[in-house]
């Protein structure tokens, strides 16, 4: 039986750093005199980090998550988590994968001297940053039944 | 491109593919849960449910967007960001709100 280990971690950072570059581009959009490479690079930067996090997490997902599953499905306690939490998750992020792509496209093809183009890439920015907060929560929600799950398997 | 210029296009037409790309996805989740055929043609076909899912939204993007990328006709750029805005938050509420409240409500 593989349990998710510390493999699972490279998602969790990925997303992260992918949360605060996002953060990061917001704070660039809306300063004085934004640094239009800077904003450039840090979209692109920002969408390679979600599709890691995506790539990363696959085969934790296949081939290990399932064992966690088993026994988080298990306990009334814990159940929500997968069938709420996961699936929840495991789907939004999906909607959220290809929004990502938009930042690096938007940062490209519009003149970020308007205003206009910075408040579009600005509320890109802060819709991908309340995402990566809701899929962060959901993440700790499951980690946490997991480990409650097991901990009660074990009497 | 100079700095001034600005192209739409291409953002233009992957908004588009946005919008159906997260719908799409919403909608294969009800789909592949209630019908027990969809969810095993994506394990038989991709070997995992979830891994054949996000294929398929991310090909719906890319043939929705290469379609789309004669959308944009030249409007005025204040028109265009307040268009795409809606259009992105909207994709993303309903394509989440499907998806969450499908499963609270399961």
């Amino acid at each position: 039986m593989t349990v998710p280990g510390m493999e699972t971690g490279v998602h969790v950072f990925t997303a992260l750093l992918s949360g605060l570059s996002a953060v990061l581009m917001l704070g660039l959009l809306y300063s004085s005199s934004p640094n239009k490479k800077m904003v450039r690079r840090i979209a692109v930067a920002f969408a390679v980090l979600v599709w890691i996090t995506w790539i990363a997490v696959a085969p934790v997902y296949v081939n290990e998550y399932g064992a966690d599953k088993a026994v988080i499905k298990s306990f009334s306690e814990t159940r929500n988590a997968h069938s709420l939490g996961m699936e929840t998750k495991e789907h939004i992020f999906y909607t959220g994968l290809i929004l990502s792509l938009l930042v690096p496209i938007g940062a490209y093809t519009l003149n970020l001297d308007k205003p206009g183009a910075r408040k579009l890439m600005g509320w890109l920015a802060a819709t991908l940053i309340i995402g990566f907060i809701v899929m962060d929560a959901l993440g700790a929600w499951i980690s946490l039944s997991a480990k409650l799950a097991w901990s009660m398997k074990a009497g | 491109m100079a700095e001034s210029e600005s192209n739409p296009r291409l953002l233009v037409a992957s908004v588009a593919g946005y919008v159906v790309a997260a719908l799409f996805n919403s909608l294969l989740v009800i789909l592949k849960e209630t019908h027990e055929g969809v969810e095993g043609w994506l394990v038989n076909t991709f070997g995992h449910h979830w891994i054949g899912h996000g294929i398929l939204v991310v090909l719906t993007f890319i043939i929705a967007t290469g379609i789309s990328y004669g959308a944009y006709k030249g409007e005025t750029e204040e028109k265009l960001y307040g268009k795409l805005l809606a259009a992105i938050l909207g994709a993303t509420i309903v394509s989440v709100a499907i998806i969450a409240l499908f499963f609270l409500a399961e």
